[in-house]
């Protein structure tokens, strides 16, 4: 009984044909990735960073190359190419970008040699190491 | 059965498809398509979303056919409130201990879009199954 109590539709949806709602959810989602591609232009695939040698690129919450060889005091350039703000924050606190937004780049500056260990503030798992050298 | 129920499974509906359309997108455009900081028997985040993804679809489907095939009507409604609290938990582990190696501190705008559709589904669909227990049963005239 509780089936036919369940099958009782409001006034309204009584006169709605069936294969409207058949239909309803299928339509509905093929017009909003329709919209979600032309709104994104590309597929969703976004520009990609020329790669220099001391560039570091964060895409789909990863940091490459890495590890990253650099001369110290020579600017490592940051390019966030993911959709989402990262940090490129050295665990130590040696150096750090802050918040970067997704397109947004920043440049870091390590003067003393060595390794250092960097992470995403945002994404504790994305971690990444930086080697100095002379 | 009230007027009202038909149209709480029809909101369910609509929050359902709407996290699941967050999560499509998250893992297509959103960079969320290759994230696998850890994986448990192949399931990964990224694996996670695009299931989101096709669940919500198929269940906001069935909730909005239900209302003409009543059968489908109550397990539809127990998959989109056990989508719903699956989604949640899962959400609010990642932003607390984390979950399959994932954490993310940071609050976004598709997150809040689908944290609200989240309770809403769970709100009218956990309503609509309540009812379905509390109602009385119409007297049988026939008897």
């Amino acid at each position: 009984m509780r089936e036919s109590r369940a099958a009782r539709p409001v006034p309204g949806l009584r006169r709605v044909p069936t294969w409207v709602l058949v239909l309803a959810v299928p339509v509905v989602a093929l017009i909003a990735v329709f919209i979600t591609d032309v709104l994104s232009g590309n597929g969703g695939a976004t520009a990609q960073s020329s790669a220099t040698p001391n560039t570091v690129n964060i895409k789909n919450f990863s940091f490459s190359p890495n590890p990253i060889t650099v001369k110290a005091g020579v600017p490592i350039i940051v390019v966030n190419d993911d959709n989402v703000t990262h940090t490129f924050t050295a665990n130590g606190g040696a150096f750090g970008t802050g918040d970067l937004g997704s397109g947004h780049r920043d440049r870091v500056t390590v003067e003393r040699a060595g390794t250092y260990a960097y992470h995403c503030e945002i994404h504790p798992f994305m971690t990444g190491t930086v080697r100095v050298a002379q | 059965m009230t007027p009202r129920r038909p149209l709480l499974l029809l909101l369910g509906g609509a929050s359902v498809l709407v996290s699941g359309y967050v999560h499509y997108y998250l893992y297509f455009k959103g960079g969320y398509r290759d994230i696998a900081p850890d994986s448990f028997a192949g399931f990964t985040i990224s694996r996670s979303f695009a299931i989101n993804a096709i669940a919500g679809f198929v269940i906001a489907w069935a909730l909005v056919v239900s209302v003409r095939f009543p059968k489908l009507a109550v397990p539809a409604a127990l998959a989109g409130a056990g989508f719903a609290v699956a989604t949640l938990v899962a959400y609010l582990l990642t932003r607390t201990v984390g979950l399959l190696g994932f954490q993310d501190d940071q609050l976004t705008t598709e997150a809040v879009v689908a944290f609200v559709a989240e309770l809403v589904a769970l709100g009218a669909l956990g309503s609509w199954l309540v009812g379905q227990r509390t109602l009385p049963r119409p007297v049988n005239r026939a008897a």
